[in-house]
């Protein structure tokens, strides 16, 4: 292929990808409305019947809402998934460890340990959104955790032209065989029926990585020995076109 | 006017799930004011200009609707001498940026976001509405 031909195919696939997102975007943002609607009839239905509702019709009322509320959940995974390459765009210098304490503060309970072992490194990026990824890993973790403390180590170190920062926590982990997929779009480890969780969160994380153009993968040796994320984030921004 | 006069609201949506979603809203808040109903950027323009309901001090504002949007109708508002100084929110499900600057830029009050911030926008409309109580305004 020659030159000319090259940065023609690549046009083509930017412009490809700026229309996929668009169309995303629009379908999601307009499936909402109708999903909105219906999630509030039944609020209302439900509130004008007071409380004399024979037990079932209750019941499947409960059941309806639930179902509404998670598909505007997924619906709004898909939107933030859509817009990942347009949102966030601003960049600021951050210093570590204080960008990493700043995050983790609110996680910080009765229930959770934290701890932050982290190289001084200051580098300018797109601050918003590698906070967006750090509070989701932060948020994963303490979702899946069996324990009663959950402990969390984050540890950051530079490696060459990249950030690396590792999330090791001490929870159940993955079993191997669903490492890779735990990334996938609205796959949950635990059936739907038991979590509130949808399954887009890890998806979001991986994809704002690929964005700025860093890695994100999970490295655990054996299911319930916790999981350690690898989050590979680069110190200069790179040119996206 | 005297103090105890409530101020108009006039709420230009599409929706008519999200219009009720609007007065039962009012309704359990115990918030009284007359809300007056329009179905488009056009006919709200056109009931404004044409003097068909009283002037509202404050504009509940969908972005996407039919003939004429939200920005489209917040624009000729804010062209127009006698309308340009009436409050705007906008109440919309689109979080982009570029509405809300768009939105900004035409001087709205405030941008709310469908549907999970609608207690904000109970809290903006009674606080709007004792404001409006506490504020001399020029005669309309
Ligand atoms: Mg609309």
């Amino acid at each position: 292929m020659n030159e000319d031909r090259f940065v023609q195919c690549q046009k083509q696939l930017a412009q490809v990808k700026k229309e996929f997102e668009e169309f995303v975007y629009l379908v999601s943002h307009d499936l909402n409305a109708p999903i909105r609607a219906i999630s509030n009839l039944l609020g209302w239905i439900s509130e004008d019947l007071g409380p004399n509702i024979p037990d079932d019709v209750q019941q499947n009322i409960k059941l309806l809402q639930d179902r509404a509320q998670r598909l505007e959940k997924m619906l709004s995974a898909i939107l933030a998934l859509s817009r990942v390459s347009r949102t966030n765009l601003e960049t600021g210098y951050i210093e570590l460890p204080a960008f990493l304490e700043n995050i983790s503060e609110k996680y910080r309970n009765n229930n959770s340990f934290i701890t932050i072992q982290a190289e001084p490194i200051g580098f300018t990026t797109y601050y918003q959104k590698l906070s967006a990824v750090i509070n989701e890993l932060l948020t994963n973790a303490l979702k899946h955790s069996d324990k009663e403390l959950t402990t969390i180590q984050l540890t950051a170190t530079r490696v060459n032209n990249f950030l690396q920062l590792l999330i090791t926590d001490n929870g159940s982990g993955f079993a191997p065989e669903i490492q890779e997929r735990i990334f996938s779009l609205f796959y949950t480890a635990r059936s739907k029926e038991e979590t509130e969780n949808i399954g887009a969160g890890l998806t979001v994380a991986r994809s704002i990585t690929n964005f700025a153009g860093g890695n994100l993968t999970i490295n655990q040796a054996k299911a319930g020995e916790g999981s350690s994320f690898i989050l590979l984030w680069p110190l200069h921004i790179l040119e996206t076109t | 006017m005297t103090e105890e006069n409530l101020i108009n609201i006039l709420l230009v949506e599409d929706d008519e799930v999200d219009i009720m979603n609007v007065q039962r809203a009012f309704r359990k808040n115990n918030i009284n004011n007359p809300l007056f109903i329009a179905r488009n950027g056009l006919e709200a323009l056109e009931m404004l200009q044409a003097d068909k309901i009283p002037k509202p001090h404050v504009i509940i504002l969908d972005i996407n609707m039919p003939k004429m949007n939200g920005l489209e109708f917040l624009q000729e508002v804010r062209s127009d001498e006698k309308l340009k100084r009436i409050s705007v929110f906008v109440m919309t499900t689109s979080n982009e940026d570029s509405d809300k600057i768009n939105a900004y830029n035409l001087n709205v009050a405030g941008y709310i976001l469908k549907p999970l911030s609608f207690e904000k926008f109970i809290q903006s409309m009674s606080t709007l509405n004792s404001y409006w109580k506490l504020c001399e305004r020029p005669s309309m």
